[in-house]
């Protein structure tokens, strides 16, 4: 509840606030993580939902909804974690970015709505939300052909998200006397398999171009790479776990009785995408897309994992989501910094900045180490996991999904390598700002402290995907 | 009925008292004319909900078997004169608006609420006359010029032919059912329904009415009109067409199909639910190709119509309310954003998409009303557009299917062409600077068109709470 208006209000004062409102958006995105911290503080993991929030809404029917489990938690901790160090990454933009700060905080709202949401309507409601500051953000500060890009981008997640709405709104129909939209009911909604399989095709499309799941990719590389810096951490670091998120909560436990059709679909899709994406990533010369195609590569393999629908799967994916998003913000911003800096960030043209910037180096070094997944950073312990499920369900699988630590390893060492090393193509890399020193050894502290503690994280999460599978096999007994 | 009375006899005393005074007056007069007949709206709308009918001075004179005030009559008039209150607002100040064109739009407005409130179809046929024929006059109002008399020849001739088409239905049913009242067809129909007679007449009947309302409200087959007509007349008159005719022509399709032939839907659910996709699809992918930002949003409106269509299919109840919040959004955004499109038209009647170069850059509340209208109509969630769609939805899930998934596929093709205006706004620099100065009035207006989008889109339970009270 707190969560998301405190980061909506803030927004729309910082629209109008001028040179303020950097500062201004920033206190409100710090704000809704102090209370983040206090639900944390007096969380517990093993009672399920918590934190409720429940008043009729649209109609008796539809509720605003709100509440967390662990699985919500880990989200939440990540969006509210990141939100503050991007407005950070962006400090250096002064005059005239008003709005840029309004719309990062005000879709740190939407995504914290997003991942609290009970109730289906107000999920849907939430995930379209967040889709319009990405769209602001990317179409009136990208670069390139923006505008046909970022339509793209709308195009392809609306007609996905229209999909989950029709399927949303099926399953509230099916619910006697239309009572109730929430998720409890919508969940213990019998569906026949014709049925089961259609709402789930609906619900799985607006996941799948979210995650982005391969055949459905299209317009990530594009935007990613002409969205600025911000807008790519946003997209990369907290978007996509909108779909990996709704994957878990929404369309396993909502439609199980078309898992056995779908999962092999997913896992396939997924790892096909691991390899297409790195063997991709290792020919470009954009350090961006590079990361693009690294970030396409490494959500493949927590679908994947997801969808076998174990605990061990689904653990690792949560912990993968996590990490993946400090790395992914990470390396954009690291990107950011060398581009600021150089005019260009295409790998050809850069060179010797390690020489230049030890500091800027080792950040760096473990920012792209975090990202290969090399034991004691964050990226290891959910790979494992990750790697470990899909080998269990199937060993050819697992082993081609295997191939991308070797592949990522190419392409990440590759982008280093080309940019920090060699000679200095002539710009002088000014030091760090004290900014980026925050924003930098923040996301640096996270990699490390959760490369040598993960399990903190998946505490918090496993009494949660017990519930989930518990409900996921009930019915499924329920149906056969 | 009082507010009838009021609008009627005021409209006459506007044209004789304004003929020759400036023009401000009369605009006053006709304002707080609509006030007066809201407010009067407002008493009934209190009385129907204490009594279960309007009654009073006034309305024991009139027989029920003519006009019947029932909610849907207050409520959909209530809405007709509030979007009226908006265009009249919006667009009067500096378009020099003489008391003549006010008392053709009051004569017009008063044939709507006959068509929102009939129990009889020549009430009906009435209403519809007095509608249009005032419309006619307004599409040609431009006198000197060429595009708006054609849309008012070519708006009459078809006008012309669709009202004779419906008159033929109107007699095709009577021949079957014996009656021209509402409650006396109802009753003949659903009985024939129960016995299971399959009857020709009444059937033919009911598609050649079905034919004649779809011409006014520019549904598929029937659209070829509304593209023309909507370009080639003054601003003024468009917005009107696009507004205060669309939600008269609905009451009135709402109230025929969904009282008086409800118990005989399989006759004609299927025909009206493939019309409204035919509708939906072709009015978005026709709009994608429009350089003219008038003309996209006249084939938009054509959309709008295909949707709201699915209001009649759902069951009366949950459509009447999708509806009503369905048209209280489309208003609210269309008038909103013909005001910017008037406000960008400069001399030489250029409709384009570049009229709206730089918008962002120089006026950010402009541009705050441009988003939230755009959005909207695109029916993007927390706008009163999105509320409206979802009522329409959930109406139609359970019946047709496949219309909500056309309808789903219609929205996203929208999405192509609603945003391409902010290519324009936002993401170009402006070439020549459009004057964006408006007046205090148009801000109160727009304010008020603003807060309605997003207060319904927010909060739907705003205009729900009513229907716990009336039923």
């Amino acid at each position: 509840m707190e969560l998301i208006f405190i980061p909506i209000i803030t927004a729309f004062i910082a629209a109008w606030t001028g040179k303020w409102s950097r500062w201004i958006a920033l206190l409100g995105s710090v704000i809704s993580g102090v209370f983040l911290l206090y639900f944390f503080m007096h969380f517990n993991p093993d009672a399920g939902v918590q934190w409720q929030w429940n008043k009729p809404w649209f109609s008796s029917a539809i509720h605003f909804h709100t509440g967390m489990d662990g699985i919500s938690m880990v989200l939440l901790i990540l969006t509210n974690l990141l939100c503050p160090l991007i407005l950070l990454s962006a400090f250096h933009k002064k005059e005239d970015h008003a709005l840029l700060f309004a719309l990062i905080v005000g879709m740190q709202g939407a995504l914290n709505g997003v991942f609290v949401a009970q109730d289906g309507l107000m999920f849907y409601i939430f995930w379209e939300l967040a889709l319009i500051p990405v769209y602001f953000i990317a179409g009136l500060w990208g670069e390139g052909n923006r505008f046909k890009t970022t339509l793209r981008f709308f195009i392809y997640t609306f007609i996905g998200s229209l999909a989950m709405l029709a399927s949303l709104i099926y399953l509230f129909s099916k619910v006697p006397d239309h009572t109730s939209f929430s998720y409890e009911m919508l969940v213990s909604v019998p569906l026949s398999s014709t049925e089961a399989f259609w709402v789930g095709a609906g619900l799985l499309l607006a996941f799948a171009v979210k995650i982005p799941i391969m055949p459905f990719h299209g317009w990530q590389p594009a935007t990613y790479t002409e969205a600025p810096a911000v807008g790519s951490m946003l997209l990369s670091g907290i978007m996509l776990k909108m779909g990996l998120y709704g994957l878990l909560r929404w369309f396993m436990p909502l439609v199980p009785e078309s898992l056995p059709t779908f999962i092999p679909l997913i896992i396939g899709a997924g790892v096909v995408g691991i390899i297409y994406a790195a063997l991709i990533a290792i020919r470009q010369n954009d350090m961006k897309r590079i990361v693009a195609y690294s970030s396409l590569s490494h959500v493949g393999l927590i679908a994947a994992g997801i969808a076998v629908a174990g605990e061990t799967g689904i653990q690792g994916g949560i912990l993968q989501m996590f990490s993946h998003g400090v790395n992914a913000v990470g390396l954009f911003l690291a990107i950011d910094i060398i581009e600021r800096r150089n005019n260009t960030r295409l790998l050809d043209s850069l060179g010797g900045i390690a020489a230049q910037s030890r500091a800027f180096a080792v950040f760096f070094l473990i920012i792209v180490l975090g990202a290969t997944a090399v034991p004691f950073t964050n990226g290891f312990p959910g790979e494992l996991l990750l790697l470990k499920t899909v080998f269990s369900y199937h060993s050819i699988w697992g082993i081609v999904a295997g191939i991308t630590i070797i592949l990522c390893a190419v392409y990440m060492l590759r982008m280093y390598q080309f940019s920090m090393f060699g000679e200095s193509k002539g710009t002088v890399f000014t030091p760090l700002a004290w900014h980026e020193w925050v924003s930098l050894s923040g996301i640096v502290l996270l990699i490390v402290f959760f490369g040598l503690f993960p399990q903190l994280i998946m505490d918090i999460s496993a009494p949660a995907v017990k519930q989930l599978l518990i409900l996921i096999q009930n019915m499924r007994g329920v149906i056969s | 009925m009082t507010s009838l009375l009021i609008l009627f006899l005021g409209a006459i005393v506007v044209l004789y008292y304004g003929i020759n005074k400036p023009e401000g007056k009369s605009l006053w007069i006709t304002i707080s004319l609509l006030l007066a007949a809201l407010g009067s709206l407002i008493y009934d709308l209190k009385l129907f909900i204490v009594h279960r009918k309007v009654s009073g001075w006034l309305a024991d004179y009139v027989p029920e078997n003519m006009l019947a005030w029932n909610f849907n009559a207050i409520a959909f008039s209530m809405v007709l004169i509030l979007a009226f209150l908006l265009v009249l607002g919006l667009f009067s100040r500096n378009n020099h608006i003489g008391a003549d064109l006010l008392g053709l739009m009051l004569f017009s407005v008063c044939g709507g609420m006959l068509m929102t409130s009939f129990s009889n179809l020549i009430m009906l046929f009435l209403g519809i006359e007095c509608l249009s024929i005032p419309l006619y006059v307004l599409a040609g109002s431009k006198k000197s010029d060429l595009a708006s008399n054609e849309s008012a020849v070519k708006y009459f001739l078809m006008g012309a032919f669709s009202t004779a088409i419906f008159l033929m239905g109107c007699a095709f049913l009577y021949g079957g059912t014996g009656s021209l009242e509402l409650e006396s067809i109802s009753r003949a129909t659903s009985m024939i329904a129960h016995l299971g007679i399959k009857s020709n007449l009444i059937f033919s009947g009911i598609i050649l009415l079905m034919a004649g309302m779809l011409f006014k409200i520019s549904a598929f087959p029937f659209h070829f009109w509304s593209p023309d007509v909507y370009d080639g007349s003054p601003n003024r008159t468009t917005v009107f067409m696009a507004t205060v005719v669309k939600i008269a022509a609905f009451a009135a399709f709402y109230r025929l199909f969904d009282t008086a032939l409800e118990d005989v839907k399989n006759w004609w659910g299927t025909t009206l639910a493939v019309a409204a996709g035919a509708t939906i699809l072709f009015g978005n992918i026709a709009a994608i190709r429009q350089n003219s930002f008038k003309r996209m949003l006249a084939y938009s409106s054509v959309a709008h119509a295909g949707y709201m269509l699915m209001a009649i299919l759902a069951s009366p109840d949950e459509g009447l309310w999708a509806l009503l919040i369905y048209l209280i959004a489309y208003s609210c955004s269309a008038v909103s954003v013909f005001y910017l499109l008037d406000k960008t038209t400069g001399e030489n009647q250029q409709f384009s998409f570049d009229n709206f170069n730089g918008l962002g850059k120089q006026n950010k509340w402009l541009s705050l009303i441009l988003i939230v209208s755009m959005f909207s109509m695109a029916g993007i969630p927390m706008t009163a557009g999105f509320a409206g769609k979802y009522g329409l939805f959930s109406g139609i899930i359970s019946t047709y299917p496949w219309l909500l998934y056309v309808a789903l596929l219609g929205s996203a093709i929208s999405i192509a062409y609603y945003f391409r205006v902010f290519k324009h706004a936002f993401f170009s620099e402006n070439t020549d600077a459009a004057s964006w100065k408006t007046g205090a009035i148009e801000w109160m207006f727009l304010a008020v068109a603003l807060i309605i989008t997003l207060l319904v889109g927010f909060w739907p339970a705003v205009i729900n709470t009513w229907k716990e009270i009336t039923f």
